[in-house]
């Protein structure tokens, strides 16, 4: 288990990466710390690898703390966005580097590489250069690298973000199984939510140095704890639209009221809040009647061949609406030109955000 | 196309047109003076290849060749490894930036000093006599030390080191470029590997700055073979041709002994051995082009 306490890094000037940063991760776990760039996803990474040192707090591996232990102690294999192999030696040798560094004999640490080698299918490249290789290749040297050694925990810092959009699936693959297999415990550092949700048992989202939520992908994606974790996971990204709460149970949008179809953990009456809706939770009808007073005027409308994705505003906000009738296609084109209205209905799951704050009020 | 073509050319021709005059029209004069017996009354009387049969013949051309090529071994040996030396510390270990180029000024120093006044110093560190800032400096310490002459004892340490300091300032900027152009993630890599910082240097840092150090070997080995002129004002080849290498003994013969002729033909020959070493630098570097392709 890993265990990180209090982590607090600075770097020059000032700069706060991380502040009262705490995670626990069981063991064989996959992880993911998603966030933008600069949320402090990659400063976590290099503390947990001891390639960087923390200005406060403790991390522990098994109860054991490795705060100031050097990366050789640590039992980790890392793989990095930019794969990082040692271009001057061969695939082989850049495979068999972390066991001539523990001196294992020559025969033996071959052996180990041509075996990890040919799990991950590159056993015919093992006498090229790095240079002679894909992007996909030389990914997978770099985590046959990581983890010849066996490792107890293995660290991934974009691993993907330099390959394309085949590539990224291919590889996602590759080291969802390979974790399975070994049974190690994962971290994955991404600002690609979906690699995130495809990859991990639990995701950790980041913004300013502070965890904002950390749960499964499917609890982030339903359940989000405020309106940066709403905004960051899922697409298309969820519709936002700016709401009054008129009473307990009543928020007026658009200048409609409507009745709030969610229960709320805490008195809002009065208040300016953000309702946050699915593209595929909301739909529409095209004549306006008492159950659908709210209308949205039509912008834009995509065929994205399983369904069509409708762009409209509503007030100042933009939606996105996931509509599953493809024969309406040629008359919602219609309406886009004209820019003509439908009207909504806003389903019976979504958030309400309490502004300014962003906090989730809805009781799950 | 064509029309840009052109213009580079045009832009192009004044500089050709200056390195004919200043260079290479003296390099050609050199080697039709090489055939002559061209001496302090300026008469032009061509004797084939004597001047070069002269220069075998000459006792002291094994003790000359000797001298040139251990200088520059040795030299150059140091040199490169100071400068990575220098360069691994200063990019690698230290850092800190400040500390790195206050460091590097440092070392500029003796680079930027013009060699005359350099020259002065060692002269006035090195002095036989008592007032000699070594002898003085030793004396410090040992009351009964007897002052030595240096430069009369140790000549040829002595224009080592003092070229060996003036050196080290470009190899080392060089080098330490080059580390820093070495992708950070490489080292995190090595270090979560658990590789140990010698084994960085050996498996990370110099391989990856190899070409650097083979342009600044082939860049100090021309240098020495063609620049005397510490040599010159620190020992001027003595005592007694200890410290006399190739090209300052083409300066000597020409220019103290008037033996123009004789001065040239000696230049000819080191023009030689430095055309044939660029020559096998270019084939080198062509070969490594297309062996990476």
């Amino acid at each position: 288990m890993i265990e990180i306490n209090n982590l607090k890094k600075v770097f020059d000037h000032n700069v706060v990466a991380l502040e009262k940063f705490n995670l626990r991760i069981e063991d064989g776990q996959f992880i993911a710390l998603l966030g933008p760039s600069g949320c402090g996803k990659s400063t976590t990474l290099n503390c947990l690898a001891g390639l960087l040192d923390p200005t406060e707090g403790t991390i522990l591996f098994d109860g054991k703390d490795v705060t100031k232990a050097v990366p050789k102690d640590r039992n980790i294999g890392m793989v990095f966005q930019s794969y990082a192999l040692y271009p001057h030696l061969s695939v082989l040798d850049n495979i068999a580097f972390p066991l001539k560094q523990k001196g294992v004999s020559k025969e033996e640490r071959y052996g180990k590489a041509r075996e990890v080698a040919n799990k991950l299918q590159i056993a015919h490249l093992l006498d090229r250069k790095p240079a002679q290789l894909s992007g996909g290749q030389q990914q997978r040297v770099a985590l046959c690298r990581a983890i010849v050694k066996e490792p107890k925990i293995l660290l991934l810092d974009e691993p993907m973000s330099n390959l394309d959009a085949r590539l990224k699936i291919e590889i996602r693959e590759v080291i969802k199984s390979i974790q399975q297999e070994l049974g190690v415990t994962a971290i994955l550092v991404t600002h690609d939510q979906e690699e995130a949700m495809a990859l991990a048992d639990k995701i950790a989202i980041l913004d300013g140095g502070e965890i904002q939520q950390y749960n499964t992908p499917d609890m982030l994606y339903e359940c989000p704890n405020n309106l940066f974790v709403a905004n960051f996971m899922g697409n298309p990204p969820m519709n936002f639209l700016h709401a009054t709460m008129l009473d307990a149970t009543h928020f007026s949008l658009g200048g409609v009221p409507l009745r709030c179809a969610m229960k709320l953990d805490t008195e809002l009456a009065g208040k300016q809040v953000k309702l946050g809706i699915r593209a595929h939770h909301m739909s529409f009808v095209f004549e306006q009647d008492e159950d659908h007073p709210l209308s949205m005027q039509v912008r834009l409308v995509e065929n994205l061949g399983k369904e069509l994705l409708v762009y409209g505003t509503v007030g100042n906000d933009g939606l996105r609406i996931s509509y599953h009738d493809k024969s309406r296609y040629e008359q919602l084109k219609a309406l886009a030109k004209h820019k003509g209205y439908v009207y909504l209905c806003l389903g019976t799951s979504y958030n309400v955000f309490e502004m300014p704050g962003g906090r989730n009020c809805v009781l799950f | 196309m064509q029309g840009k073509n052109l213009q580079g050319y045009v832009f192009l021709s004044p500089f050709l047109i200056l390195i004919s005059i200043f260079y290479i029209a003296p390099a050609i004069l050199t080697i039709v003076m090489s055939f002559s017996n061209l001496d302090g009354s300026f008469i032009w009387e061509f004797v084939g290849f004597e001047n070069y049969g002269k220069i075998f013949k000459d006792p002291n051309t094994f003790l000359i060749l000797r001298n040139t090529v251990l200088y520059i071994v040795v030299s150059m040996c140091i040199i490169v490894v100071l400068d990575l030396f220098i360069a691994t510390l200063t990019t690698y270990f230290i850092r800190s930036d400040g500390w790195a180029s206050f460091f590097k000024s440092i070392i500029m120093i003796p680079l930027i000093t013009p060699s005359v006044v350099y020259s002065v110093l060692w002269i006035w560190y090195l002095d036989a006599s008592d007032s000699g800032f070594i002898n003085n400096f030793i004396r410090l310490f040992k009351n009964d030390f007897i002052s030595v002459n240096w430069i009369a004892k140790y000549p040829f340490q002595v224009i080592i080191l003092a070229q060996v300091v003036v050196s080290l300032a470009y190899g080392a900027i060089i080098f330490s470029s080059a580390i820093r152009s070495i992708p950070e993630n490489q080292f995190k890599a090595a270090h979560v590997d658990g590789a140990s910082e010698w084994e960085i240097v050996k498996t990370i840092i110099i391989p990856n700055i190899q070409p650097h150090i083979k342009f600044i070997i082939m860049w100090e080995t021309l240098g020495l073979m063609t620049n005397y002129l510490n040599i010159l004002l620190i020992t001027n080849g003595g005592p007694l041709n200890r410290t006399e290498v190739w090209a300052l003994s083409a300066y000597h013969k020409a220019f103290i002994d008037q033996q123009y002729g004789y001065g040239a033909a000696i230049s000819v020959l080191l023009i030689l051995v430095v055309f044939m070493i660029m020559l096998l630098w270019m084939f080198a570097s062509k070969t490594r082009v297309e062996s990476e392709e």
